[in-house]
């Protein structure tokens, strides 16, 4: 006889695993709702990041 | 004249009949590939730093410590309702089952957020010891979790193979703790 149970919670932990990643990739990085470093003083850092992120904006500074 | 003792072919097997070992070999690859894969991929991953936070706590570290804690504790319940099951312990009823199952249900899930936050946040890191133990602790758990549910689906499995299964995902829950929420409260 097999049991389906665990089939279904092991599907349903497969399920939140691929929400939780999607989530993460979706939602940009650090604002207050960022986990890691960022604290209070992540409204500074993120003003700052538009300066130093992506090679686009390096470019755009040097050029 | 004296006649030869033959013994009877039912004699030869120890185990008892109608037991099987081949789908614990199988449960068993199957839960090896899924901790390598969550290796491989941590490794692989490039680090993001960051990952979303659960409302209601202050950093992504307290919010991992607290969850992990409460993981613990059902996993807590499971042993000792798990002995219950097993006649070690006086616990009797079909509450206890349906303890057992839903604890572990519930444990596990709360688990799903911190683990994915030290895949994708994290990685798989081994600047020290404490890190590379984590790591690999992480990644064995959640093999070791898929070896029990596969293993659960079975009825011909031999008698040792749950038990093993159950004391192996609470082995690695214990270390997974201990390296560092423990690390985080005390250290």
């Amino acid at each position: 006889m097999k049991h389906r149970s665990p089939l279904i919670t092991l599907a349903a932990v497969a399920v939140a695993f691929a929400i939780m990643f999607i989530v993460n990739m979706l939602s940009g990085p650090p604002g207050n709702s960022s986990t890691g470093i960022a604290g209070p003083a992540a409204a500074p850092q993120r003003a700052a990041a538009v300066h130093t992120t992506g090679p686009d904006s390096v470019s755009k500074e040097t050029s | 004249m004296t006649s030869i003792p033959v013994p009877a072919p039912e004699a030869a097997p120890a185990e008892p009949s109608g037991t099987r070992i081949a789908p614990v070999i199988v449960a068993l690859a199957i839960g090896s590939a899924v901790s390598i894969a969550l290796g491989v991929y941590g490794r692989l991953h490039t680090p993001t730093g960051y990952a979303v936070n659960i409302a209601g706590f202050s950093t992504g570290a307290a919010a991992k410590a607290a969850l992990a804690s409460v993981v613990m504790a059902l996993a807590i319940v499971q042993a000792v309702t798990a002995m219950g099951l097993y006649g070690r312990i006086p616990l009797r009823g079909a509450w206890v089952g349906t303890v057992h199952r839903w604890s572990g249900r519930v444990a596990v899930l709360i688990s799903v957020p911190v683990a994915v936050h030290c895949l994708y946040a994290l990685g798989f890191q081994a600047f020290d010891g404490r890190v590379i133990a984590h790591s690999l602790f992480g990644c064995f758990l959640y093999g070791a979790f898929v070896f029990k549910m596969l293993i659960l689906t079975r009825d011909d499995s031999p008698g040792w193979a749950l038990p093993l299964a159950g004391g192996l995902v609470l082995s690695g829950l214990t270390a997974l703790w201990t390296t560092a929420v423990l690390y985080f409260f005390f250290v």
